[in-house]
């Protein structure tokens, strides 16, 4: 059987589904490119403590600074580099005591009794040092250098150095941005993890609203317009009418979805890093059962919706509710639970970008929604009463 | 009431009611249209002529009643019924960018019509542009399409709501050309309709529709007898107007100066020769109006404030 509405519709809807489709492409380039000077505005890895600050420097050397005390005006900065080492520095930063001869000893030399190196002595507030050490503090001393009067930081250490960027400093202060943009549980400072918060947090918020809307106009903005019932007048079935529309929004939904990839694909490119092929295959192809559901939604409304505007408000409402439902989802325990009445938590791109793994689950919940919406829509479709 | 021809009904509503929750739309309308006639469906607007249409088209469902069309019943073959029968629905509407040709063309498509059409005929005969973009339109431009739309495809039954709507007086008379030549060829039109004249043009025979209820079915010669036409003479010297009130097949006799109004049923001879006696400067006829008609049907004085409320809508 010909399917004269899909191809005509499809036809006539050609040039939003190309501008859309640069939009999307463009997008998808846009926010790859943007990855490298991402990456260029992250701090260089660092460990800090109450007035202390040890910094990886790129020529394969640390940085270690500390905040100017007026009383204390001369400084001995120390290091440990073994593990017994590690422990006498450890030791005294507990006590709060180091040994009376320390300060006798030149720079770089040695304490034999306790194996802590004095990296730095004066009124500085820094040291460059080499990389062989992994624990730091730094004495205070009196302008006498007496020891008996020095105070002592916190110790720094080489392990667990992290690195910053404006965007952590951001989601710190908002966690409602940080829900939605998908907390701290993914690495941004990785192209997939930037990608999943930043391209898969609003990629599926714009699926959901743009297809569920085009579900919506599959009856309702024919009624609206009146122009049904020439369309029907032809004889075509309430089923075959709204299953060839639907056809149109699937068609959209492949193209629209294709030039998304192609976006990420040609951005990555661009940029020279290798593309993330299996990731992004299954980033796009686990958002299928999410966009299908949405159509249904889409669809369910526009048998029942007659005016336009009225659907979509409605559309747009129930969009909204399920994108907070996620966001607070992940900002709170107390209200973890309605993530599970959200859709947006069937597409979790982090999982299939960066685990490359689906979930059972989130292809069958939004499968069944997405089913059950569409076969109500057409037995209530085939019931409706078409207004003038 | 409601007995047509002798002929195989081509539509055929039984006791039809419709309701909207507790809105009454049509109640216990039944009709009977033949093949090869011209039934036209009177009443002013809300009367219940589009839900009747609609219902008989499928596209709302009947309450209760029964109805057939072309031998089926559309709640079960609405999409068969729509198929085979040219559609033009009140108030054309379409939203494209393409071409009128293109959308016709599409429609035809839709149809899953293969075989020949009527589109370039048609269009020529309305005047219609084909290659222009229909949402460029004017609304009669629109009707034209949608009166193209209805006939390309030749089928046996034409439903028509409000046909004329739209069309300049020309393109009317050319439109009433065309439904009387279909009937020449044994196609049936019911079209529904609140002017009087255009019912008197062309239709064999009229069912009259007044709040949701088929008031009268008749064939134009009844109808004509009960509603008459209104006759207007400037008279040079004013005639006893009493004259004419005493003659058979005359009401509402009205004199103004020297105007003198009058509705004739029948005895137009009688009348004529009446006049004869008179100098008359002007002789004018004029379609009585709905609320005439519905008075000759009811004699209820709320007619008035009905018909009113519509001519105002209209």
């Amino acid at each position: 059987m010909k399917k004269q509405l899909f191809v005509t519709m499809l036809k006539e809807s050609r040039r939003g589904i190309l501008i859309f489709s640069i939009i999307m492409i463009g997008y998808g380039l846009l926010i790859v490119t943007i990855f490298p000077s991402f990456e260029r505005g992250l701090s260089n890895p660092f460990f800090e403590g109450s007035g202390i600050k040890l910094e990886e420097m790129e020529d394969n050397k640390y940085n270690l600074s500390w905040d100017i005390k007026h009383e204390y005006p001369n400084h001995i900065a120390t290091g440990a580099e073994s593990d017994s080492s590690y422990g006498s520095l450890y030791l005294a930063y507990i006590t709060g005591e180091f040994p009376e001869d320390m300060g006798e000893l030149d720079i770089n030399s040695t304490l034999d009794e306790y194996g802590i190196s004095i990296l730095y002595n004066g009124s500085r507030d820094y040291v460059n040092i080499n990389k062989n050490y992994r624990a730091f503090l730094v004495v205070y001393l009196t302008e006498d250098w007496n020891l008996t009067n020095a105070t002592i930081s916190e110790i720094v250490t080489t392990e667990n150095l992290t690195q910053t960027g404006a965007f952590d400093d951001y989601m710190e202060d908002n966690a409602f941005i940080e829900g939605m943009m998908g907390g701290d549980i993914v690495n941004m400072y990785e192209l997939r993890g930037f990608l999943v918060m930043e391209f898969f947090s609003l990629w599926p918020l714009v699926m959901a609203i743009y297809f569920s809307i085009m579900g919506l106009s599959s009856i309702t903005k024919n009624v609206e317009e009146r122009s049904i019932d020439v369309l029907m007048a032809t004889g075509y079935t309430r089923d075959r009418f709204l299953v060839e529309k639907t056809y149109v929004i699937l068609a959209k939904f492949v193209i629209i979805s294709i030039a998304a990839f192609l976006g990420l694909v040609i951005g990555t490119l661009v940029i020279g890093r290798s593309i993330p092929w299996a990731g992004f295959t299954f980033a796009f192809i686990g958002g299928i059962p999410f966009g299908l559901a949405f159509i249904a939604i889409g669809c369910f409304a526009s048998v029942f919706i007659n005016e336009y505007k009225r659907g979509l408000g409605m559309i747009m409402g129930a969009v909204f509710v399920q994108y907070v439902f996620q966001i607070v989802s992940s900002i709170s325990t107390k209200v973890e639970f309605l993530k599970w009445f959200s859709m947006f938590t069937y597409w979790d791109a982090a999982e299939l970008l960066l685990d490359e793994k689906f979930t059972l689950i989130n292809i069958i919940i939004p499968l069944v929604v997405g089913i059950i919406a569409y076969v109500a829509s057409l037995h209530y479709f085939r019931k409706k009463e078409i207004p003038v | 009431m409601s007995e047509g021809t002798d002929k195989k009904p081509v539509i055929e509503v039984a006791g039809l009611k419709k309701y909207y929750g507790k809105a009454r739309g049509v109640e216990n309308v039944s009709l009977r249209i033949s093949s090869g006639e011209i039934f036209g469906f009177l009443g002013p607007n809300g009367a219940g002529k589009t839900t009747t249409i609609r219902t008989i088209l499928d596209y709302i469902r009947p309450t209760a009643g029964k109805i057939e069309v072309l031998g089926m019943d559309p709640q079960l073959k609405g999409a068969d019924v729509r198929r085979k029968v040219g559609y033009l629905p009140s108030d054309f509407t379409m939203s494209s960018r393409m071409t009128a040709s293109e959308y016709l063309y599409f429609l035809l498509g839709m149809m899953d019509h293969t075989g020949k059409n009527r589109i370039e005929e048609l269009s020529s005969r309305f005047n219609l542009d084909l290659s222009k973009r229909i949402k460029d339109f004017s609304r009669g431009n629109r009707q034209k399409v949608g009166l193209v739309s209805a006939f390309m495809h030749s089928p046996k039954l034409m439903i028509m709501d409000e046909p004329s709507t739209g069309l300049d007086p020309l393109m009317q008379q050319e439109f009433y050309k065309l439904l009387l030549e279909e009937k020449t060829k044994g196609n049936t039109i019911f079209l529904s309709s609140h002017i009087l004249s255009e019912v008197d043009a062309i239709c064999d025979r009229v069912g009259v529709i007044r709040e949701g209820e088929l008031v009268a079915v008749e064939t134009m010669g009844e109808f004509k007898k009960k509603t008459g036409r209104i006759m207007i003479i400037d008279f040079r010297d004013p005639p006893d107007p009493e004259i004419f009130r005493r003659k058979k097949g005359v009401s509402d006799v009205k004199l103004a100066g020297n105007r003198l109004v009058l509705t004739v049923f029948s005895n137009v001879d009688g009348i004529i020769k009446e006049l004869a006696k008179h100098t008359v400067n002007e002789l004018t006829f004029e379609d009585t109006s709905l609320e005439h008609v519905f008075l000759k049907y009811y004699g209820m004085e709320e007619v008035h404030r009905d018909n009113n409320e519509s001519e105002v809508k209209e």
